[in-house]
């Protein structure tokens, strides 16, 4: 069956439902929630959205720099603690922006986003990017003062670097695609898909391809069928035509 | 009022420039089915992920140097060496999105011929070319100093930009996204003015705001319609003067770091500025 929602159980995806949904419905006009307000008002989703993203220009920016630094791509006259130490307030200043445009952003559609392929991923890739630079700040840096000068840093400044700068990448691209349905819960996709983005707990289902072909092919079949012929009927005997039938309870006359 | 009236009297879209040539509409209507388009049309999220990492870019450069410029982030840098190490991301950044943002017209060229947020797009693009390579580029390698071209090239550009500027804040549906370019403009002044002056533009910030969201969530409603409408203009164009007086007061004010000029600090801004109106401006065909 298409769409057939398993019985599977998400506390998440019911939280989120009474967020996206309920949350809030009784002190909104309209008797919204707080995300469906936040969504349709008249400005702020957009105004949201677009801070957000001129945001990621300065974040990125900025860390693009550092990153090709440690790579030994740019400044490489510059001392790379001198660099950090320049950037970093305007790095920080941006993830703030950014920290509180996002969850925003999450708040106005949470169920939608909670069953995302691309907001996951993100989330993950976002981890993996925090991670680094724990990494970094922790091992890494340790005997920074030995090559904080060099032009081209040791491999593992190097391979921090490469490794950040991929992340950052991937957490922007994701973001973007975000935005696009191909891969929504509902749609025909791969058990992998499914299982990802959680669509058996979702409200539009999940759907495989095997369930989309076959739905295709009783779709067909109930076509086929419904343009088909009727069947014959049982051979009649002539009946006379409309023009030559005596009217109902006329007398036939007789053959002289 | 003037700019209200201006909305009637500027185009749309590209649809009413070339009104009177049904043939340039039947071409840009054909676009979608040429094979570049439909195949466009198949990666058409890949090529905006594209278009963005370009913008991202191209960024990263535009930011950096004109903040060196305005006498903010490297100081311990001088502006031309900035430039120096920052010119590929300007240069792949401008190719990746302006390639990319070619492919993505074609495949879907009718809608963007129909925006307005589309025409205000690409005035403000041609002006940030400009004030990139024409200005920011030849006045960073200067250390803030003009040269011959850089004066008569800021002007045009500055004239271009403003045009944009114009079809921006009146044209209904798109006029939201100037609340960006005013962010932006705050956020630079903000950042680049000195000692008292820093919290008196943020009390001036905060005094609009408030009195702004009293006006129109408890004086003129959102059921007003137009009247909230204007309204909510109005105080975008108190916010912009605000932004704007303030900023000269930077441009033309000391400056605490050496090496940055009053025109060195007015190429800064307006560097910044025109591509935040350009991706502002993008956002917007998406949200008009």
């Amino acid at each position: 069956m298409l769409h057939q929602t398993l019985a599977a159980h998400s506390v998440l995806n019911d939280f989120f439902e009474w967020v996206q949904f309920h949350f809030g419905e009784h002190s909104t006009h309209y008797g919204r929630s707080f995300s469906a307000a936040l969504h349709e008002a008249l400005n702020a989703w957009g105004l949201l959205e677009g801070t957000h993203l001129l945001t990621l220009m300065l974040f990125f920016g900025t860390i693009a720099l550092v990153d090709t630094r440690l790579l030994g791509w740019t400044f490489r006259k510059t001392p790379i603690s001198v660099l950090s130490e320049k950037l970093l307030p305007l790095t920080v200043t941006a993830m703030i922006i950014a920290m509180i445009t996002g969850p925003m952003l999450f708040f106005a559609k949470p169920q939608d986003y909670y069953h995302n392929f691309w907001f996951r991923l993100k989330m993950v890739l976002l981890v993996v990017a925090i991670a680094n630079v724990y990494i970094f700040h922790k091992v890494v840096q340790k005997n920074q003062a030995e090559w904080d000068t060099a032009e081209t840093p040791p491999l593992k400044a190097r391979l921090s670097g490469a490794l950040s700068l991929l992340s950052w990448v991937l957490v922007m691209s994701c973001g973007r695609l975000i935005a696009y349905n191909f891969l929504e819960c509902g749609k025909p996709h791969s058990a992998f898909i499914n299982f990802t983005q959680e669509c058996a707990t979702s409200p539009l289902g999940a759907v495989t391809q095997a369930d989309y072909d076959k739905q295709l092919a009783d779709e067909k079949k109930a076509a086929d069928a419904a343009a088909a012929p009727p069947p014959a009927m049982p051979s009649m005997p002539d009946m006379p035509d409309a023009k030559t039938a005596a009217p109902a309870g006329a007398v036939k006359p007789e053959a002289k | 009022m003037v700019l209200a009236q201006l909305d009637k009297i500027l185009p749309d879209s590209f649809e009413t420039i070339f009104h009177s040539m049904p043939i340039v509409h039947q071409w840009v209507s054909n676009l979608k089915t040429t094979g570049v388009a439909v195949f466009i049309q198949k990666i058409f999220a890949e090529m905006e992920v594209v278009h963005i990492m370009g913008l991202f870019m191209l960024s990263a450069s535009v930011i950096l140097t004109s903040l060196r410029l305005i006498g903010v982030g490297m100081t311990n840098q001088s502006p031309s060496v900035i430039e120096k190490n920052t010119r590929i991301f300007l240069h792949i950044g401008i190719v990746l999105a302006i390639g990319s943002g070619i492919l993505i017209g074609i495949s879907n060229a009718e809608k963007l011929y129909n925006s307005s947020a589309f025409l205000m797009k690409m005035i403000a693009m041609v002006a940030g070319i400009i004030f990139a390579y024409a200005v920011m580029i030849p006045v960073a390698k200067a250390d803030g100093q003009a040269g011959t071209s850089a004066r008569p090239a800021f002007m045009i550009a500055l004239a271009i930009w403003v045009i944009s500027l114009v079809f921006f804040s009146v044209k209904n549906g798109a006029n939201t996204g100037m609340f960006h370019v005013l962010s932006a403009g705050g956020m630079i002044a903000f950042i680049a003015l000195q000692g008292k002056l820093r919290w008196v533009f943020l009390a001036g910030v905060t005094a609009i705001f408030v009195v702004w969201n009293i006006v129109t969530h408890m004086i003129i409603l959102e059921s007003a319609g137009l009247a909230y409408m204007n309204a909510n203009k109005l105080f975008m164009y108190i916010t912009g003067a605000w932004v704007l007086a303030l900023s000269l007061v930077n441009i033309y004010g000391k400056s605490a770091v050496a090496g940055t000029t009053n025109f060195g600090r007015m190429v800064g801004y307006a560097t910044i500025l025109v591509w935040v109106t350009v991706g502002a401006g993008g956002r917007w065909i998406g949200l008009s």
